[in-house]
C-alpha cells in the first residue's frame, strides 16, 4: 500500500473540473484508491468516486490522506500528488 | 373567469398560447423476470447513452460560451458514478427490477447530500436527481421528443437542466411548479430568450392541456385562461416588444450614430474571451473594456504570458479589425487572490488597487504587459490602465511598457512595442488633471461606477446610505463634462465603459458632452443604439447641459 497526505490548495477544492481530473484519473490506473478528508474529522475514508468526493466535501486548503493498493499503486499516487501540488494546472 | 399564478422567478417576455402537459418520456417497462445480466447490460448501455449525451449538452453551452458548460460535465461524471453502479448492480443481484433499483440508489445519494453542512454540496443533490432522470429517460430507449405543438407553452413539475436547453425552439414559453428564481433552469431559459416562470407551485399542475395561458416572465406571473381585456393588453405589448426587437435588429450592421449622422461608436464590455461573439452578434464596433480578471482569479498561480497571450488573441480572431480595449489587472485587497497575499486594508477602496497593484507587483505587470504587446501584433489593441490618479502613474506605466518591449526585443519575440495606452477616468484626481493627463494618455475612458463612487463618496453597496448613490447626479455629470474637455482639447479620443454607459436614457447626454464611444453590456448595445439615432446633436447638447445642471 502507498499512501500521501496533501494540502489542496486550488480554490474550488475538489469540485467541478478538478474532482473530474482527479476521478479521471484515478480511473485511468488499475490500483484501488482511497481518500478520506482530514480536515473534516467526522467523514470518513472512502473509494475514489464523483459522488465520494461531493460528499466529503474538500474545500481550499483541506488536507486529504490518498491510500492506493494495486500494481501500479506508487504511480496512480505520483499521478495523484503532481495534481494536487500543481492545483489540477489552473 | 382568470386566474393569476405568482411564480417565484422568471426570464423575461411575454408568451400566450396553450397549455401542453409536458411529461417525461413514459419510463421504461421493465421485462417480467429479467435476468439479472440482461437488466445491468440495459444498465450499462443506458449510462453509456446518458454520458454522451450530456458532454454533447455540456460542448453545445460550451461553444455558445455559457458557464452552465460544467453542470452538464459535472452530471456526466455522476452518471459513472461506482457509487451509483455498484449500488444498483447489488440491488438488480437481489432481484430488483432495473428501474426501482435505480430510483432507489440516486433517493439515497440525493438523501446524502441534502444533509450535509456545505449549502454548495446540498445543491448538488439536485444534480443528483437530474442524473436520475437522465438515465431513465436513456433506459427508455432515445424516443424523439413527444410532439410538442408550435406555440404552446410547456407546464411542468420541473425541468432539469438538459430538459430545459433540449426543449425544441417552437416552445413559446414555460410555466413550473418547481424551480427557484437563481436555479439553472431559468438561467438557462434567459440564455435561450424563452420567457418562463418557475416555482408557481403545484396549482399550475392542474392546468387541463390546451388552457390559454399567459405568461409574463418579468412579472413572474402565469395568467390562467386570460379574459379579453387582459389579452389584448398583453397582445400590445407583445407586439411592442417585438417590433421594438425588429426595429433594433434592423440597426445591427449600422454603426452607432446620431439622426444628423454625428458618429458614437458602441462598443462592448466583456468578461471572458467567448463574450466576444455575443459582442458581435449585438452589433458592437468595438470592445470598449475587456476586463482580464478572470485570467487571474480561482486559481492558486498566475497565468503565465502564454495563456494571456491566447486570450488575447481569442477576442481579437472574433472582432477583427474592431479596437479592442484591454484593461491591466483591476482588483484590490478585498478580493486577495491566493498568489498575491494583500495585506488586509482598513479601506480598500482608498487602498491597493488597479495600477497601484501592478505598482507592487511589476514581475505580474511585466508579463501581462508582454502577452499584450505580442497580441497586438494580430490586431487593433488598446491598454487601459485601471486608477489612475496622477501623470506620474502614466508615466511609470509607460516606462514599464518601454521595458517589456525591449525584454520582447532582446529575445527576438514579435510585438508592438507601442499600442495606444489610455487611462481610465475613475477618480477625482484623474478628472481635475485631466488636462495634464491628456498629454500623455493615447485615449480616455470614463469608469463611471467608481468615479459616482469616489465623487459622492458614498459606498454603493452601504446599507443605509445606497440611495444617495445615483451614477447620474449632476456631480458625476461634471466631472465627465470636465473630462471630456480636456479629452477634445488634446484631441484625444474619449469613451465610457461603466454602468451610466449603457443606460439608454443617459445616452443623450453622454453623446451631448462629446463622447465618441459608449460601452456597455452587448445586450445593451440595440436600445442605446436606437435612442441615439432618434436625436440629434442640437438635441444631445441640450440633455448634456440639462445632465450637469446648466439647463437654460
Amino acid at each position: 500500500m502507498t499512501e500521501v497526505v496533501l494540502t489542496v490548495n486550488n480554490p474550488v477544492g475538489l469540485h467541478a473540473r478538478p474532482a473530474k481530473v482527479f476521478v479521471e484519473t484515478v480511473r485511468a490506473y488499475k490500483s484501488t484508491v482511497t481518500i478520506q478528508n482530514l480536515s473534516r474529522p467526522q467523514t470518513k475514508e472512502v473509494p475514489v468516486t464523483a459522488f465520494n468526493l461531493l460528499q466529503i466535501g474538500v474545500r481550499q486548503g483541506h488536507q486529504i490522506r490518498l491510500r492506493a493498493s494495486g500494481e501500479d499503486e506508487a504511480e496512480v499516487i505520483a499521478a495523484l500528488t503532481k495534481l494536487v501540488e500543481e492545483n489540477f494546472g489552473e | 373567469m382568470s386566474v393569476v399564478l405568482q411564480g417565484a422567478g422568471g426570464a423575461a417576455g411575454l408568451a400566450f398560447g396553450p397549455a401542453y402537459r409536458w411529461q417525461r418520456a413514459a419510463v421504461a417497462i421493465d421485462p417480467p423476470h429479467e435476468p439479472a445480466d440482461a437488466a445491468l447490460a440495459r444498465f450499462h448501455a443506458a449510462q453509456r447513452a446518458a454520458v454522451s449525451r450530456l458532454r454533447t449538452l455540456a460542448e453545445r453551452q460550451r461553444a455558445a460560451g455559457l458557464r452552465e458548460a460544467d453542470l452538464f460535465d459535472a452530471q456526466a461524471l455522476l452518471v459513472e458514478d461506482e457509487t451509483l453502479t455498484d449500488g444498483v448492480t447489488a440491488l438488480v443481484l437481489e432481484g430488483k427490477p432495473l428501474t426501482q433499483a435505480i430510483q432507489t440508489v440516486v433517493a439515497q445519494m440525493q438523501a446524502v447530500l441534502a444533509e450535509l453542512d456545505d449549502p454548495y454540496l446540498r445543491e448538488r443533490a439536485a444534480d443528483m436527481a437530474a442524473v436520475g432522470l437522465e438515465l431513465l429517460r436513456a433506459l427508455a430507449g432515445d424516443h424523439a421528443s413527444p410532439t410538442i405543438p408550435p406555440g404552446a407553452i410547456i407546464v411542468a413539475d420541473d425541468l432539469t437542466p438538459a430538459e430545459t436547453v433540449d426543449l425544441p425552439h417552437h416552445v413559446a414559453g414555460f410555466a413550473t411548479a418547481g424551480g427557484g428564481p437563481t436555479g439553472h433552469t431559468i438561467i438557462l431559459a434567459r440564455a435561450r430568450g424563452v420567457p418562463a416562470v418557475v416555482g408557481l407551485g403545484e396549482a399550475i399542475l392542474q392546468v387541463p392541456d390546451g388552457t390559454s395561458l399567459l405568461v409574463d416572465g418579468d412579472a413572474a406571473t402565469v395568467l390562467i385562461d386570460p379574459d379579453e381585456a387582459a389579452l389584448q393588453a398583453a397582445q400590445e405589448r407583445m407586439a411592442a416588444l417585438h417590433a421594438a426587437r425588429q426595429r433594433r435588429a434592423a440597426l445591427r450592421d449600422r454603426p452607432g450614430q446620431l439622426r444628423d449622422g454625428r458618429p458614437v461608436a458602441l462598443w462592448a464590455n466583456i468578461g471572458r474571451p467567448a463574450e466576444a461573439r455575443l459582442a458581435r452578434e449585438h452589433g458592437a464596433e468595438g470592445v470598449g473594456l475587456f476586463r482580464t480578471e478572470f485570467l487571474f482569479l480561482d486559481r492558486a498561480t498566475p497565468p503565465d504570458e502564454d495563456e494571456q497571450y491566447a486570450a488575447y488573441r481569442a477576442v481579437l480572431a472574433e472582432l477583427p479589425d474592431c479596437p479592442i480595449v484591454i484593461r491591466t489587472l483591476d482588483i484590490g485587497g478585498d478580493k486577495p487572490l491566493p498568489y498575491l497575499p494583500l495585506p488586509p486594508e482598513a479601506n480598500p477602496f482608498l487602498g491597493v488597487r488597479g495600477l497601484r497593484l501592478s505598482m507592487q507587483r511589476p514581475d505580474l505587470f511585466q508579463t501581462q504587459l508582454r502577452a499584450l504587446l505580442r497580441a497586438a501584433v494580430h490586431g487593433d489593441i488598446w491598454i487601459m490602465l485601471p486608477m489612475v490618479t496622477t501623470p506620474a502613474d502614466l508615466a511609470w506605466a509607460r516606462a514599464q511598457v518601454q521595458e517589456a518591449a525591449a525584454a520582447l526585443t532582446a529575445a527576438g519575440v514579435d510585438h508592438r512595442p507601442n499600442p495606444p495606452l489610455g487611462v481610465m477616468i475613475e477618480t477625482p484626481a484623474a478628472v481635475v488633471l485631466a488636462d495634464q493627463l491628456a498629454r500623455d494618455a493615447a485615449f480616455f475612458s470614463i469608469g463611471s461606477n467608481d468615479l459616482a463612487q469616489y465623487t459622492l463618496a458614498v459606498d454603493r453597496g452601504h446599507a443605509t446610505l445606497a440611495a444617495r448613490y445615483h451614477a447620474d447626479d449632476p456631480a458625476v455629470w461634471r466631472m465627465i463634462e470636465l473630462a471630456a474637455r480636456a479629452a477634445r482639447q488634446a484631441g484625444i479620443p474619449i469613451g465610457i465603459c461603466g454602468e451610466l454607459g449603457g443606460d439608454p436614457n443617459a445616452a443623450p447626454a453622454l453623446a451631448g458632452l462629446g463622447l465618441d464611444e459608449l460601452s456597455m453590456a452587448p445586450a445593451s448595445i440595440p436600445a442605446v443604439k436606437e435612442r441615439l439615432a432618434q436625436i440629434t446633436w442640437a438635441e444631445a447638447q441640450a440633455a448634456a447641459a440639462q445632465a450637469v445642471g446648466r439647463a437654460p
